[in-house]
């Protein structure tokens, strides 16, 4: 398999599980949706590895004359992985499945961790949602491509 | 000649879509959680327990007594819609209304002291209308939650799409 069919497949699957785990309920449980989400950040992760050369070069060039295009999107992906972190850290604070006990978590402030989680992954949502709004282009550049 | 009538079928599905779900969803609630925690007054974070009264659903639903005035009292009228003297509504507007038999208003604040509360309780999914099809914490899925979200995801990545190109066409324009 080609490097940019598998990174198709594997970015059309991290949109479609996010999906799925906006709502703890309708998929499995949120047994499932605790796992699911751990999961979901190994595949994050990987997406960022397997964009690695774009985030160093950018990072290098931030500052200089780079196109405005290029500048959103690193900011975007910022965003996202700022809010990636923060539903992770307050979803292992609050969940029911996994012990996450030994970390530590506060729980007298539960019901913070569990707004900031919902809130914040109606926000990534959004953002997510720009993301693929920016590279919309690339994907239909990609499916042209594989006819 | 298609595509074109595809596409705008398409933008009109989504942006009908996203809207209805934005509401379905309480997308705007949910995303202003965290600031009503953090700056506003968490007893009312969470709000009705799950989500909004439904509409004949008995709690929060309003049910006048025989004369009942289908118009919450604001503070310091009685029942009538009369001004009450400052300090006396309370008391005045609290028999008048039991005597008349007062209604049930999901949000009565203030000078409300006459009528009954309904059993709104912030935080949790307890209550409310039971989910829909499969929503249980069994082993069964549910798309029509991950639709209304996936809807509003679309909507942002067009608006994203639509805005990115005005703006290329727009710079374009400007150079030629």
């Amino acid at each position: 398999m080609k490097l940019a069919t598998f990174k198709i497949i594997h970015n059309f699957l991290l949109a479609v599980v996010f999906l799925f785990l906006m709502d703890d309920n309708s998929f499995y449980g949120v047994g499932f949706h605790e796992w699911a989400g751990l999961i979901i950040c190994l595949f994050y992760i990987l997406h960022k590895a397997l964009n690695w050369g774009w985030i160093k070069e950018t990072t290098v060039r931030l500052f200089g004359r780079i196109p405005w295009r290029v500048r959103l999107n690193y900011i975007i992906d910022v965003l996202l992985l700022i809010g990636f972190t923060l539903i992770v850290i307050s979803g292992m604070a609050i969940s029911k499945n996994i012990d996450f006990s030994w970390v530590g978590f506060d729980q007298d402030n539960r019901m913070i961790y569990r707004s900031m989680h919902t809130s914040i992954s109606m926000l990534t949502l959004i953002i997510a949602g720009i993301h693929l709004g920016l590279h919309w282009d690339w994907v239909m550049a990609r499916f042209k491509r594989s006819k | 000649m298609i595509k074109k009538i595809l596409y705008w079928l398409m933008v009109v599905v989504i942006v009908i879509g996203a809207v209805y779900s934005y509401n379905k969803v309480d997308f705007a609630r949910k995303t202003a959680m965290l600031f009503q925690t953090a700056f506003g007054d968490a007893g009312t974070m969470g709000g009705p327990a799950g989500g909004r009264p439904a509409m004949g659903g008995g709690q929060g639903q309003f049910q006048p007594g025989e004369g009942g005035s289908q118009v919450p009292p604001q503070m310091g009228q009685n029942m009538q819609g009369e001004q009450m003297p400052s300090g006396q509504s309370g008391a005045q507007g609290q028999t008048q209304m039991q005597g008349r038999g007062a209604g049930q208003f999901p949000d009565f604040q203030q000078g409300g002291e006459g009528s009954q509360r309904s059993n709104l309780q912030p935080g949790g999914r307890q209550g409310g209308p039971p989910g829909g099809m499969g929503q249980g914490p069994g082993g069964r899925i549910s798309v029509r939650e991950v639709i209304r979200y996936a809807f509003i995801f679309a909507f942002f990545v067009l608006l994203t799409y639509v805005i990115e190109k005005s703006i290329k066409r727009f710079s374009r324009s400007k150079t030629a």
